[in-house]
């Protein structure tokens, strides 16, 4: 499906926080590769998943997790 | 903790390894004796030279299986281990793998249909022996796909 791609921040929220990738695993139960392959958009996490790195992050789920398809500013435009 | 998660998961990717590794030398060495055993060419000399990498391959097996056992145990004892070496991409990657191992299943009966159509097979046990293996074998090596660094 179009538009299907996700694009992610936590890159750079883990730099603000310096953070490695494992330590973010470590706080949300995973491993550094489940990390690792959500950064370079390989794997696609699950709900559960993406609201425990936004809880860690201190942001909302929106702010990490982006549609390929969504403007820069991260907001879907309104069509209606 | 990390450290010990990460060495755990960097030690099941060498089991992994291994066991493809062992699994490519024993599968290769069983299908190519069944070729020549079936199509008559197999001579004394050959199934000795076979039994070689097949032997090998056992050896290897059975080592990384024990390494495989190992880390699951670990795994058990400890629950913070258990949740991170089987998050949700790991659950995926093993759906995923059984998913190849399948397909390869049914690649192995097209395989097995074929040959006994140009060459009556005289040995049907070893049709399912060797379904059995190739799926395991298919299994194991696309997880380590998926899980290697």
């Amino acid at each position: 499906m179009p538009g299907d791609k996700l694009h992610n921040t936590l890159k750079v929220h883990r730099a603000r926080l310096d953070w490695t990738q494992e330590e973010l695993a470590s706080r949300v139960g995973v491993t550094r590769k489940t990390i690792n392959t959500i950064e370079n958009c390989v794997f696609v996490p699950s709900t559960v998943l993406a609201l425990k790195l936004a809880r860690v992050f201190g942001v909302k789920v929106e702010d990490l997790f982006q549609l390929a398809d969504e403007d820069s500013s991260g907001i879907m435009e309104k069509t209606d | 903790m990390n450290e010990s998660i990460e060495r755990l998961d960097q030690k099941r990717k060498g089991a992994l390894k291994t066991y493809v590794l062992g699994g490519l030398l024993f599968y290769g060495a069983w299908i190519f004796r069944f070729i020549l055993r079936e199509t008559g060419h197999l001579t004394d000399a050959l199934d000795y030279a076979i039994a070689v990498p097949f032997a090998i391959g056992v050896i290897i097996l059975l080592y990384s299986f024990v390494r495989v056992l190992q880390v699951r145990r670990a795994m058990e004892k400890n629950p913070e281990f258990m949740e991170a070496l089987d998050d949700e991409r790991v659950r995926i990657n093993i759906l995923l793998a059984f998913k190849f191992g399948f397909f390869a299943i049914l690649a192995g009966l097209i395989f097995f249909a074929v040959f006994n159509f140009f060459s009556p097979i005289k040995d049907v046990n070893a049709i399912f022996i060797g379904l059995l293996l190739l799926g395991a074998f298919a299994y194991v090596l696309k997880f380590y796909i998926l899980e290697r660094d």
